[in-house]
This record gives C-alpha cells, sequence and structure tokens, in this order.
C-alpha cells in the first residue's frame, strides 16, 4: 500500500512540470506585462524598463521558467507583484473560503444526492423516478452564475434574509454553498441510481433478500456500500470540478478564496500568482484524485488486496 | 449478525464522523465580529486594498486606505484646497525653492517623533529607481530635498513648478518612518508605520482590511475604534450590503440605484463631481485624426447627454473641456455643451475632410464593463454618421501596452490627476509625455508652450490666465472626444456624522463619527 | 464486387440508425429535449426574421423598462430590444458550442485514435500531456487560454475546446484499444490497408457512439462555459447579444430591471437541459444494456 502511494507521488512529478509549463507558456502569451499594470497609465518607457529588470521579466523566457523553477522547487513561490505579499502565504490565506466552500457544498451535494438517487431507484420508472431524474438533470444544467443571482435577487432582496456577499459567518454561506452543491448533487443523485439498480440485480442481494432479511437492512448493508465506490469517484472528479466553479461563485458572492485571486491575478498580468495558484490547484486536485484511489481500496477490500499483491 | 459487516459498517459510520467533526471545526475558526461597546464604522469600496506602501500604490481606493494611515506635507480639503498637514507653512526663498516648516511632536505609530530626516527619506525611496514607484511621475520636477534644521527642510525644483504643493499632496507623498520602513523589509506593504489616525490592524486580501486608531495622533484622539474596508467589486451587491446593515457607509455608489435609495429616504446621500475626467482619445498621429475636422466631426456625432444618461443617469456633469471644473484652472466662462450632439454638422465635417462615406477605425475599451459600454455606445452613435468601428477590448495590462504605444484608432481613458490644472494636460497632453502618458500622441509647440509657462509662472492669476487660453485653444482642435466627469456618489445610514465626499476620491475619514 | 459491400455497409447502417431512433422515440423527455434544440436552432437561423428590432439598435425603447407588449422581454439599459437580443443570442450561444465541441472532438478523437492504435511511447507522452491538461480545473484553463490570446469569439471557442479535449482523448482510445488486437482490424492490415485508412474506417466508426454522447453533452457544459466567461468579461466583446454578457451586464441593474437577468439565464438553462435531457436519451438509446 504504501509503496503504491509512493509511486503515485512520484507520477505528479511529471504532471505538476507539465502544468507549470503551459501555465508559463500561456501567461506569457497574453499581450502587455505586469510592469505596466503596476506602474499605471503615466509611466515613462524608462520607468518600465527599469521595472522589468528588477521583476527579472527582461530575461529570455527559458531563463525566467527556470528561475522560477527552481525557486518553486526551493519551496519559494515568489512575491505577488500587485501586492508584494508572498505568494504561498497569499494562497493559503485564500485557501480557507474556497476549502470551505468546497466542503459543506461537497457535503450537501452527497446529503442531499444520495438520498434522491436511492429515491428514484427504488420507485424505478413511477413518476417519481421521472421527477429526480428530471431535477437532477436541472441541477446539471442550470448556469451557476446565473442561480447564484437569482437566489441572491430571492433571499437578499425581496426576502431580506441572508446576506449577499461577503465570508465570515455561516449565514454568508449558506447561497454559495448551494450554488456550488447543485452540479454535483445532481451527478451524484443519478450516479446513486443507475449503480443501485446495477447492485439490485446481483445475486447475492437476492440471495440475501430470500434469507427472508428485511428489506431495509438489505439497502443498507449490501446496497450501500456498492453504492459508495461510484459515488467516492464523483466525489473525487467533482472536486476538481468545484475549485473551477468556485471561482464563479466566488465573484458573485465576493468570496476571497483562491478563485478570485487566480481570476484578479491574470486580469492584473501578476505572474507568480497565477503560476502559484494554478499549481496549487493542479496539485491539490491530484492529491484529491489520489485520496479517492485510497478510499476505494478502503472501501473494496478486493482493490486492496490488488495493491498488497502489485 | 455477522461481525465482520458490523465492524465495516462502525468504521465508516467513524470516517463520516470525523469530516462532519472537522467540518464544525473549520466553522469554529471562521473570524469573529466585532466585541460589543466598540464603534466600528464599516465602509464599502469598490476595490480592494492593493497594500500599504504609498510609494506602490496607483488606485485611489487603496488611496484612501492610505489616507487614515499616513499624513503627507500637505493635503486638499474637501474642496481640493491644499491645507498644511505635517508641513505648518510652507514659503518660496526663490522661484526655485520652496522651505516647508514642519509640526513639532508628531509620532509615527512605531513611537518615533517626526523629523525632517523622515521628509528626506521619503523623498530619497521614491526617487530610488529601485522602488519602482508609480508615483515619482508626480514629483519628476523636484531636483533635491535637503533637511535644513529638525524641522524644516528645503525643496528644490530643476526649474520653477507652481503646482508643488498639488503633487506634494498626493497619497503616493505620504511621509514615511526610516525604522518602521528598514525594520519591515518586504514586509513593509502590510506592516506600515505613518503618522495618521488610524494603524492597520488586519489585512485580509481580497475581503477587508481593518484599521484601528492611534491614540497618540497630533490633531486629537479618532472618533471611532476601528474602520473596516470591504472591497465590493460588485455594484449590486455593495448596495445591497448597504441596505441590509452590512455596512455604515457606501462608497462608489452605483448610479443606478441612487435615485431610488434616494427617494426611498432611509440613507443620507452624497453627490459632488471629481476631478477627474473621462474621454475617448484620438491617436492623433495617424489617418484620419490627423485632420482637426475629423475629431471636431466625432465630438458633434456623439450624444454625450444620452450617453450621461444611459451609462450614469445623470450622475456626471459633460465635459467643457480637457478639466473638470473641480480643477484648480478650470475655465469658468467655457461653453457648456462646446459640440453639441448634431450629426448633420459632423456629416458635413467629414465629408469637408474628404471622407464623406465615413471610414473604418477601431474603438479600444479595457474589460472593465462600464468602457466598454462606452465603447458600444460610441459605436452605435459613429455608425450613423457613416464610420464603422470595431470595439476592441483588452486586458488592462494589454490596453495599457497598446495604449502607449499608439493605437490604430480611439481609446477611452479616465485621469484624476493632481487637483490642478498642470496635473491633468501637461500629463495627457504635452508632447514630452509621448509614449507615457500622452496616449493621444499629440505633438503641438504651441500647446507645449502654454503648458511650459502654466507650469513655471508662480503667479497664480498669470496662471489661471495661460490656462484659460489653453482651454479654448484644446477645444478648437480637440485630440479627444470630450465626454465627462463623473460625480462621486456615496451613500451612509444617518448614524453617520461628518462624512464628506473628497473630488480627488481620496476620502480623510478622521472627522467622521458613528452615533449609537 | 466493393460497391456490394459499401451498399450492404450503407444498408445495415442505416437499419442501425432506424433502431436507434425507434428506442428513442420511446422516450418522451429526448424527443422533447430534441424538439426544443431544433426549435432553437431554428431560431438561430431564423433571427433576422423572427427578431423585432435589430439586436444592437439602441433606443429601440425606453431603458431598462420591463415586459410589455411591445418589449415582451423588456429592455436594456441602452433601450436595446431584450427579445431580439435573446434571439440573436441563440446564435452565437449555438455556434460556440457545436465549434468548440468539434475542436475539442476532433483533436481529442484524433489523439485518443492514434494513441490507441499506436501505443507505446506516443501513447504515454499523450495521455501524460491529457493529464496535464485534466489536472487543471476547466474553467481555470479556459480563463487562462482567454486571457493569454484575448477575449473574442474565436478565442472562446479555442478556450472551451482545448479544455475539452482529455475526454474525448480518452473516450476514443480506450475504444481503440479494445478493438485493437482483434480480427478484422488484423485482417484490414493484412490487406495493405494504410493505418490512417484503419483509423478512419475501423476504429472511429467503433467509438461513435460515445462520441455522439459525449458530444452532445459537451454542448451542453460548452454553452455553459462560454456562458461563464463572458459573464466574467472574459468572452464575447459587445456589442454582440451573447447571453452570459448579457447577464453579466444586466446584473448591475439587478435592482432595477431584474429581468435583464432573469431571462438570458433562463434561456441558457433551457438549451442546456434540452441538451442533457437529449443526450441523456441517446446514451440510452445508443446503449440498450443501460436502459432497463
Amino acid at each position: 500500500m504504501l509503496r503504491y502511494i509512493f509511486k503515485r507521488i512520484v507520477f505528479l512529478v511529471p504532471v505538476l512540470l507539465g502544468v507549470s509549463i503551459l501555465i508559463f507558456v500561456i501567461i506569457h502569451l497574453a499581450p502587455g506585462d505586469p510592469a505596466e499594470t503596476l506602474l499605471g497609465p503615466s509611466a515613462t518607457a524608462q520607468d518600465l524598463a527599469e521595472l522589468r529588470e528588477q521583476l527579472g521579466l527582461d530575461k529570455s523566457l527559458v531563463l525566467q521558467y527556470f528561475t522560477f523553477l527552481t525557486n518553486t522547487l526551493k519551496g519559494d513561490f515568489g512575491r505577488s507583484i500587485r501586492t508584494n505579499n508572498s505568494v504561498l502565504e497569499e494562497l493559503l490565506d485564500r485557501f480557507e473560503p474556497s476549502l470551505m466552500l468546497a466542503i459543506f457544498s461537497m457535503t450537501l451535494a452527497v446529503a442531499a444526492g444520495i438520498p434522491l438517487g436511492v429515491l428514484a431507484a427504488l420507485r424505478q420508472n413511477t413518476w417519481v423516478d421521472t421527477l429526480c431524474n428530471f431535477v437532477a438533470l436541472l441541477g446539471f444544467s442550470l448556469p451557476g452564475f446565473w442561480l447564484g443571482l437569482m437566489l441572491m435577487l430571492l433571499f437578499s432582496i425581496m426576502v431580506p434574509i441572508l446576506p449577499s456577499s461577503g465570508y465570515g459567518e455561516w449565514k454568508q454561506l449558506i447561497m454559495p454553498t448551494v450554488v456550488l452543491a447543485t452540479n454535483t448533487t445532481a451527478v451524484i443523485a443519478r450516479m446513486t441510481r443507475s449503480s443501485m439498480l446495477e447492485v439490485v440485480r446481483q445475486d447475492y442481494v437476492r440471495t440475501a433478500k430470500a434469507k427472508g432479511l428485511n428489506g431495509r437492512l438489505i439497502l443498507l448493508r449490501h446496497i450501500m456500500s456498492n453504492v459508495l465506490i461510484p459515488v467516492v469517484t464523483v466525489v473525487g472528479l467533482h472536486f476538481g470540478h468545484m475549485l473551477g466553479g468556485v471561482v464563479i461563485t466566488e465573484t458573485v458572492f465576493s468570496i476571497p478564496g483562491v478563485g478570485r485571486l487566480i481570476i484578479d491575478a491574470i486580469r492584473f498580468q501578476d505572474y507568480p500568482v497565477v503560476q502559484g495558484g494554478i499549481l496549487f490547484f493542479a496539485f491539490c486536485l491530484s492529491l484529491v484524485n489520489l485520496g479517492v484511489d485510497l478510499i476505494y481500496a478502503l472501501l473494496d477490500p478486493r482493490i486492496k488486496a490488488q495493491y498488497r499483491a502489485g | 449478525m455477522n461481525n465482520e459487516v458490523k465492524r465495516r459498517w462502525w468504521r465508516k459510520s467513524g470516517v463520516l464522523l470525523l469530516v462532519l467533526l472537522s467540518i464544525l471545526a473549520f466553522g469554529a475558526a471562521l473570524p469573529p465580529v466585532a466585541s460589543a461597546g466598540e464603534k466600528v464604522l464599516r465602509i464599502a469600496q469598490q476595490a480592494d486594498c492593493n497594500g500599504f506602501d504609498p510609494q506602490k500604490i496607483t488606485d485611489v481606493y487603496t488611496g484612501t486606505l492610505l489616507r487614515q494611515v499616513y499624513n503627507g506635507l500637505v493635503q486638499p480639503d474637501e474642496n481640493m484646497v491644499f491645507q498644511p498637514d505635517l508641513a505648518e507653512s510652507w514659503e518660496n526663498t526663490d522661484a526655485l525653492t520652496w522651505v516647508f516648516r514642519l509640526r513639532q511632536g508628531v509620532l509615527f505609530h512605531n513611537g518615533e517623533e517626526f523629523t525632517a530626516e523622515d521628509v528626506k527619506y521619503t523623498f530619497d525611496r521614491i526617487f530610488d529607481p529601485k522602488t519602482a514607484s508609480p508615483g515619482v511621475t508626480h514629483v519628476r520636477e523636484i531636483d533635491r530635498v535637503e533637511v535644513v534644521d529638525k524641522y524644516t527642510v528645503k525643496i528644490t525644483t530643476k526649474t520653477p513648478y507652481a503646482p508643488l504643493l498639488a503633487s506634494l499632496g498626493r497619497y503616493e507623498l505620504s511621509i514615511l518612518n526610516k525604522k518602521g520602513v528598514e525594520a519591515a523589509g518586504s514586509d513593509y506593504n502590510k506592516t506600515p508605520v505613518g503618522t495618521g489616525p488610524f494603524t492597520l490592524e488586519t489585512w485580509r486580501p481580497g475581503d477587508r482590511v481593518v484599521l484601528k486608531k492611534f491614540d497618540g495622533y497630533f490633531r486629537g484622539e479618532p472618533k471611532v475604534d476601528r474602520l473596516v474596508f470591504r472591497g465590493i467589486p460588485e455594484d449590486a451587491t455593495r448596495v445591497i450590503e448597504l441596505e441590509s446593515g452590512g455596512v455604515d457607509i457606501c462608497m462608489d455608489f452605483p448610479a443606478q440605484d441612487f435615485e431610488r435609495v434616494k427617494a426611498d429616504g432611509r440613507f443620507v446621500m452624497y453627490e459632488k463631481p471629481a476631478i477627474s475626467t473621462n474621454y475617448y482619445g484620438f491617436n492623433v498621429s495617424v489617418k484620419p485624426f490627423d485632420d482637426r475636422r475629423v475629431r471636431q466631426a466625432l465630438n458633434y456625432a456623439v450624444d454625450i447627454d444620452a450617453l450621461i444618461d444611459a451609462l450614469f443617469f445623470g450622475t456626471a456633469v459633460r465635459a467643457r473641456g480637457p478639466l473638470s471644473d473641480q480643477v484648480w484652472g478650470f475655465d469658468e466662462t467655457l461653453p457648456a455643451d462646446p459640440y453639441p450632439y448634431n450629426p448633420e454638422k459632423a456629416r458635413a465635417l467629414l465629408a469637408e475632410a474628404g471622407y464623406p462615406n465615413g471610414f473604418k477605425t477601431k474603438l479600444y475599451a479595457s474589460t472593465q464593463s462600464l468602457t466598454r459600454s462606452t465603447a458600444e455606445f460610441f459605436q452605435g452613435f459613429l455608425a450613423e454618421v457613416g464610420v464603422e468601428a470595431e470595439v476592441v477590448s483588452l486586458e488592462w495590462g494589454a490596453y495599457l501596452a497598446e495604449t502607449r504605444k499608439g493605437v490604430d484608432g480611439m481609446f477611452t481613458m479616465g485621469w484624476s490627476g493632481t487637483g490642478d490644472a498642470d496635473g491633468a494636460l501637461t500629463y495627457l497632453y504635452d508632447s514630452q509625455n509621448i509614449d507615457s502618458s500622452n496616449r493621444v500622441r499629440w505633438n503641438d509647440p504651441r500647446f507645449d508652450k502654454m503648458m511650459y509657462e502654466g507650469r513655471t509662472t508662480l503667479d497664480p492669476e498669470k496662471r489661471r490666465a495661460i490656462y484659460k487660453e489653453a482651454q479654448s485653444y484644446f477645444n478648437e482642435e480637440v485630440p479627444i472626444v470630450l465626454m465627462y466627469s463623473r460625480k462621486l456618489l456615496c451613500a451612509t445610514t444617518p448614524k453617520v456624522r461628518g462624512f464628506a465626499v473628497w473630488p480627488n476620491q481620496v476620502y480623510q475619514l478622521f472627522n467622521v463619527s458613528i452615533e449609537d | 464486387m466493393p460497391v456490394k459491400k459499401d451498399a450492404v455497409k450503407k444498408d445495415r447502417r442505416q437499419s442501425q440508425i432506424g433502431e436507434i431512433w425507434r428506442r428513442l422515440r420511446v422516450n418522451k423527455g429526448a424527443v422533447a429535449g430534441l424538439c426544443v434544440i431544433l426549435l432553437l436552432t431554428a431560431m438561430a437561423v431564423f433571427a433576422p426574421w423572427l427578431a423585432p428590432y435589430g439586436p444592437n439598435k439602441m433606443n429601440a425603447g425606453p431603458r431598462l423598462a420591463a415586459s410589455s407588449l411591445k418589449h415582451p422581454l423588456g429592455t436594456d439599459s441602452f433601450g436595446r430590444d431584450q427579445l431580439s437580443r435573446v434571439i440573436y443570442g441563440a446564435r452565437i450561444s449555438l455556434y460556440v458550442g457545436f465549434i468548440a465541441v468539434g475542436i475539442g472532438a476532433v483533436c481529442g478523437g484524433f489523439i485518443g485514435a492514434v494513441v490507441g492504435y499506436y501505443g507505446g511511447r506516443i501513447d504515454n507522452i499523450l495521455m501524460r500531456l491529457m493529464d496535464v491538461l485534466l489536472a487543471v480545473p476547466q474553467t481555470i484553463l479556459a480563463i487562462a487560454i482567454v486571457g493569454a490570446l484575448g477575449a473574442n469569439l474565436v478565442n472562446l471557442m479555442i478556450a472551451v475546446g482545448v479544455s475539452q479535449i482529455p475526454r474525448y482523448a480518452r473516450i476514443v482510445r480506450a475504444s481503440a484499444l479494445s478493438v485493437r488486437g482483434q480480427e478484422f482490424i488484423e485482417a484490414a492490415r493484412a490487406i495493405g490497408a494504410s493505418d490512417l485508412r484503419i483509423i478512419v474506417e475501423n476504429i472511429l466508426p467503433n467509438c461513435m457512439a460515445p462520441i455522439i454522447v459525449q458530444s452532445t453533452l459537451g454542448v451542453a457544459s460548452a454553452i455553459l462555459s462560454a456562458a461563464a466567461l463572458s459573464f466574467l468579461g472574459l468572452g464575447i466583446q459587445p456589442p454582440t447579444p451573447e447571453w452570459g454578457s448579457m447577464l453579466s451586464l444586466g446584473r448591475q441593474y439587478m435592482r432595477n430591471a431584474p429581468h435583464l437577468t432573469f431571462y438570458p439565464g433562463l434561456i441558457i438553462a433551457v438549451v442546456v437541459l434540452s441538451l442533457n435531457i437529449f443526450g441523456d436519451g441517446l446514451r440510452d438509446a445508443l446503449d440498450p444494456r443501460l436502459r432497463q
């Protein structure tokens, strides 16, 4: 098992390296540079040249990349060009709201998605099933930014019971959590339904039923443990989706998370923050994927056995 | 019951419980709300803080924060008259030399006493190329700064420089403390040391800045214990925060909501024209904009009043020339509307200039929604006189770079300057600033000469006369489409007292109090 | 001889399509979804005839007016007719959706087929590349690409398309891997068919079903991504009537004119929902094993 984890972590290295190159190339393709935004409209060519030299922007791209790479490997992500704060510090600062939002949303999505899916499967091919399906598809189709605005219109303007923006008290997290969870809830519900239908038809469930165990126990013990595996997959895969969705949600609700940090940084061409931020995202995503695989093993002894063998 | 199954079930519940607990723990870690019995003034601004090193800042939102933490030698009051701040008085011993007598007994937040050395250090630092300060643009005319004695400094300019006070009054020239800066090193942006009424308590980037009152402030104790600044970029959200009691002062109040909230009567509304002007510039160095008739034609072609109505719901003032009427040197005798909307005249002028069927051009704008809307608006009006314009919008950095080089068409910009005529005209239209702030690339020796004279003449009345001439000449040549000056809109709850709008958008909140 | 073979193939394909259609027809939701999509496509095509005003005509009515007979969906801050803009917006959104998916499916499909067919080192390198693309959240990748290339229609389609490549690559690769060793491929190779021909004639048709399903769903997600980017101001430039940027403009007037945020969002939701329902039905129809 440890060997497997180690192997997976080693595999991360080339991927992250690739991400760093990709992002580096993309942001340097953009016209203009941070010197312009930093010095503003009244800068002279000389001011700009001096600042570029100071920031190392006058060096060749390859050299700039390697400087960035070596610094990163030393754990130094540099300083934000806009605020001069340490990038790592800023990322960690802004990570909390994003992470909280993701965790809350994921919890909500699981808590709402699984029952919805179970319900649909139990009442397969009835109107309940159709309705659950439709609700799930609807959740999958609503644009998050629109849903956010509509909720805001409803709960902050028409019936003002929830704060419209910011981060600091639990009330402020309700609407963003719902918005972010919608999509994932839908996917989890559908996943739960289809895997439940598959499991129900399998022999051991029939056997259990034949043995006369009562229906609810069967559901809990046998089905759920098998349904959980695909759900965990979805949770894992969707974590990345959420991290992306967080960008929009944070913008709509003015939440000071990593997503907004990266958007602002892209706008400002704050290279160190964009590079650091996206690498950070990629790293988190990869870790989550690794975590998902490990939970698999935990849930399914057969997979665990495989790892042991391999 | 099967033991194995049971154990697995428990294990799973355990994991679930752990997840739930960690969520609760996170919830507990949320930042606390202000404690009771304290006077806290909460302010919503349009933008987030960019740091507390004044020499690194280019935006007025952060400028407002700096005003609470620092002082300058002089500072504008809410009518843009420059008043003594850390300097008590000043005199010109000759055309090039300014002697400032400093206030005594002023303390920095770190306990150091403020002296002439701090003034010198501040200027040395801003002039140092390593600082790479955008603010250096306002002090380029200064030759040297010398310490005469502990409470006297002498500033010598390269040529006679009349608008010096206006430059010194900018937030970039907030006075720093050498020890404070050096002790903090590269973290100075978040550990500022000033002489102002408030000190920085917390700065959560992207969210809020909390300032705490400074007991040793030389003008006395501030009237509130804490200032909380929140940067809320969304217009609608900013207003909702005010209405739902989330903030006490809403700066940068959106125009579209102003009348409604005013009619509502629950809040105190403020409006005042800004010193800034917004314009749509031509690149006059390229065809067809090198022809004055084309430039005049396009000034006639766009209905600016309609634009003000559409974008600002009337809360902007039509530009009568290159300067806002809040700027020192503005010519009161200019016609109210130098280029009234007149598409026929525009077409006639275009035909005269050799473009009876119009031409194709580009309208550059940044991606900010207001400038994009302005571009859209221009596009509509230009089409009516046969000018087919394509809107090109670029991110701010790229936009600055492109417009600096000179665009193949027109671009829009806003400029606040220093509150002095020179602080707007020289930057934007003097040929010495081509490739920098003169983005219209206007190179007119006659105008340049007027600028030089305006700068170097110390007598205010003579200066006024020079700028008067410059403005009417400018209106004839119009290297830009004259647009508007915005009115600054703010709203506060009735509990807020002593609030005033600063036309340069850099607010001083020392006098503001809040009632229980 | 070859003529006859082709005819048989064609025949079989037709009967296959017929069979799929029969299965699809039973699914009322999918049919409804398809109808909505066709309707919207028609709306996009006939926009100039359907729209009561020009989409960019300013002062077509009073500014920020609520719904009325003259302006069923109201007007925006420029006095432009919102209904006309929504109708024209269908052009942009569908266009972006289909082209972006086209980019994603063609590039991804090609990469997937090549790596699946050849395997080995190419497979390793290209799939690691896909891992790199997958390691960055899609939205953020698209934002970075648009930010770099500049905000306009073409770049938006590229950004959304590129971020979709990996999923197609994976599907096609999987199919290619599964058929690679099969007899008919060996046979084709034996009669001297070129690699390209084998890929195009034998491998691609075998993974058409998942690709079609994925594309339908992909168009839905591409429309969403494009709208999201425009909403952030990184998408299509004004005054082009694009739903996402209409929403973004309307958001400023949420208090005075909520209809400006409501309708564009609603239509995005309807389009995406229809595509999703249809794609779902299509999946069931193409893969009867899933349907019980």
